[in-house]
């Protein structure tokens, strides 16, 4: 299955709470997330010293691609059309490709990204109005707290 | 600037990210200022700013028109764009707003000559923009590589009639900021006015990652830098002068990511109070701007988390980040005379979040 995931701002640099909490909201945030995760979890393939890190990486690219498929999908069946700056064209992140140590950048970057984004899914499973799409966000909430707890294990093994 | 989210500051001159590009920058620099400021501008187009979206309120019939700020300007998402460090406003989309087609003046800073750093782009734009509509003459400084955005400025204020000086350097340099001073009181004939608005900022998850060189840079371009310029003007600065600091919302509640910057904005609001009551027994007038999210180059250049820059200020209120037009009214309400009761005060703008 697949998760979702998160995205690469860390807790409360997207300010709580979001007073929008509408699907079509959401389902952007959600979009973004996913597309900077499979673009960081590239930098990391190409960057990234230590093994773990890579495979992290390797994960991200592959559950939010899914993921992100999933989203479209569901967004197409729900009549929701998404702005394309919400659903293409993200690049690669000069902050971690100038880092002077990229492992560490990129491992804090998913860990407060992760937390956040499990925020948000959690505030859209429990005060979305959308039924569909608040099953998505309940059914995402797994995987992105495994990647929560998987990545601050990493984090704390590099420290 | 901005607030936790991001404030936003000006943009303007800010360090290096890398060791290696710290270098070359440098060199850069160094030639640059060398080779004398100011080269000729020769006329130079001006990007369009947002379309149909700006802060024209006259019509036709010469009454006021009255504006929704929730529909004035562009709302998140925007488009993934990413720039190295300072980054150029004139690439970003949306363009920011500097009130360039939009800033109407009636005088109300006739013949006065004022220094504005980070003058090319962002805040200190708009306050160049407005300031030479009411009539001053203004010296602009940037860093070198901004000058493709300070020429569009530098036409701008010549466009109104004034003086404008355009001073490209470094202001990491204690002996640069004394020659910017001096540069910009020869160019203008004497100085009334300082904005002190450049600045750097860089979002950085965990203070484990923060170099000491960018620390370094944080430091000299948002605290030094100020301290420098004012201690170097305070002997030609007249009785009625004013001091501006832009500070930030940050100053107040500061992000996890910008430890650096959020202190030098806390340091920038401080450094207000205790100048207004040194100066204020001389008649020179210390005040801040605190600025919540503002679109600017400062945040697609290091300063946000890429997530955050596409859906920057979709937490204020108004759903959408500020434009630096509309704090460029600040800027000249602290600047005029009239404001003449206003000193050690920090005005904010940042859409119904964050403080002061």
């Amino acid at each position: 299955m697949i998760a979702v995931c998160s995205g690469f701002a860390a807790q409360a640099q997207i300010p709580q709470p979001d007073p929008d909490t509408t699907a079509r909201h959401f389902l952007i945030v959600a979009s973004i997330k996913n597309l900077q995760e499979v673009s960081a979890g590239e930098q990391a393939l190409k960057m990234a010293r230590r093994a773990e890190v890579k495979t992290f990486g390797q994960m991200m690219v592959k559950d939010h691609t899914a993921a992100e498929k999933q989203l479209l999908q569901l967004a197409k069946t729900r009549g929701i059309t998404l702005p394309a700056a919400a659903t293409g064209g993200i690049k690669p992140d000069p902050l971690l490709a100038n880092a002077p140590d990229f492992d560490s950048a990129y491992v804090h970057a998913m860990s407060s990204g992760h937390q956040n984004t499990v925020q948000v899914f959690q505030n859209y499973a429990t005060t979305g109005k959308d039924p569909a799409v608040k099953a998505w966000a309940q059914q995402m909430l797994p995987n992105l707290n495994m990647h929560l707890e998987h990545v601050k294990k990493i984090e704390k093994q590099i420290q | 600037m901005i607030s936790d989210c991001p404030k936003p500051v000006s943009k303007a001159l800010k360090s290096l990210q890398k060791k290696t590009n710290m270098k070359d920058q440098d060199k850069i620099t160094r030639r640059q200022v060398i080779a004398g400021l100011g080269t000729t501008l020769a006329a130079v187009a001006v990007s369009p700013v947002l379309g149909s979206a700006n802060l024209n309120t006259n019509t036709v019939d010469g009454t006021v028109k009255i504006i929704d700020p929730t529909t004035l300007y562009v709302k998140p998402p925007f488009k993934s764009q990413p720039q190295p460090w300072p980054g150029l406003q004139s690439k970003m989309d949306p363009v920011p707003d500097c009130g360039e087609t939009s800033y109407k003046g009636s005088g109300r800073l006739m013949g006065r000559k004022a220094l504005i750093t980070g003058g090319d782009s962002g805040l200190g734009r708009a306050a160049a923009i407005a300031y030479a509509r009411e009539g001053a003459d203004v010296a602009i400084n940037y860093y070198p590589s901004e000058e493709q955005d300070a020429r569009e400025v530098i036409a701008l204020i010549k466009k109104e009639g004034r003086k404008a000086i355009a001073i490209p350097g470094d202001l990491r340099s204690e002996e640069f900021c004394k020659q910017l001073v001096q540069k910009a009181i020869s160019g203008l004939g004497g100085l009334d006015i300082i904005v002190n608005n450049a600045g750097r900022q860089q979002s950085i998850n965990s203070i484990t990652d923060l170099t000491t060189e960018e620390f370094d840079a944080t430091m000299k371009t948002n605290i030094y830098a100020p301290f420098w310029i004012i201690r170097e003007a305070l002997p030609h600065l007249p009785a009625g002068a004013a001091i501006i600091g832009t500070t930030s919302e940050q100053a107040y509640d500061p992000s996890p990511d910008l430890y650096a910057y959020a202190q030098t904005k806390a340091a920038t609001m401080n450094y207000v109070k205790s100048l207004a009551k040194q100066l204020g027994p001389k008649g020179i007038r210390v005040n801040g701007v605190a600025p919540g999210p503002v679109w600017t180059a400062l945040q697609i250049s290091g300063g946000a988390q890429p997530e955050k820059q596409q859906m920057f200020g979709s937490w204020t209120m108004l759903g959408r980040p500020g434009q630096p037009a509309e704090l460029a009214s600040i800027y000249v309400q602290l600047a005029a005379a009239d404001a003449s009761f206003a000193t050690g005060q920090v005005y904010g703008a940042s859409g119904g979040v964050g403080q002061p």
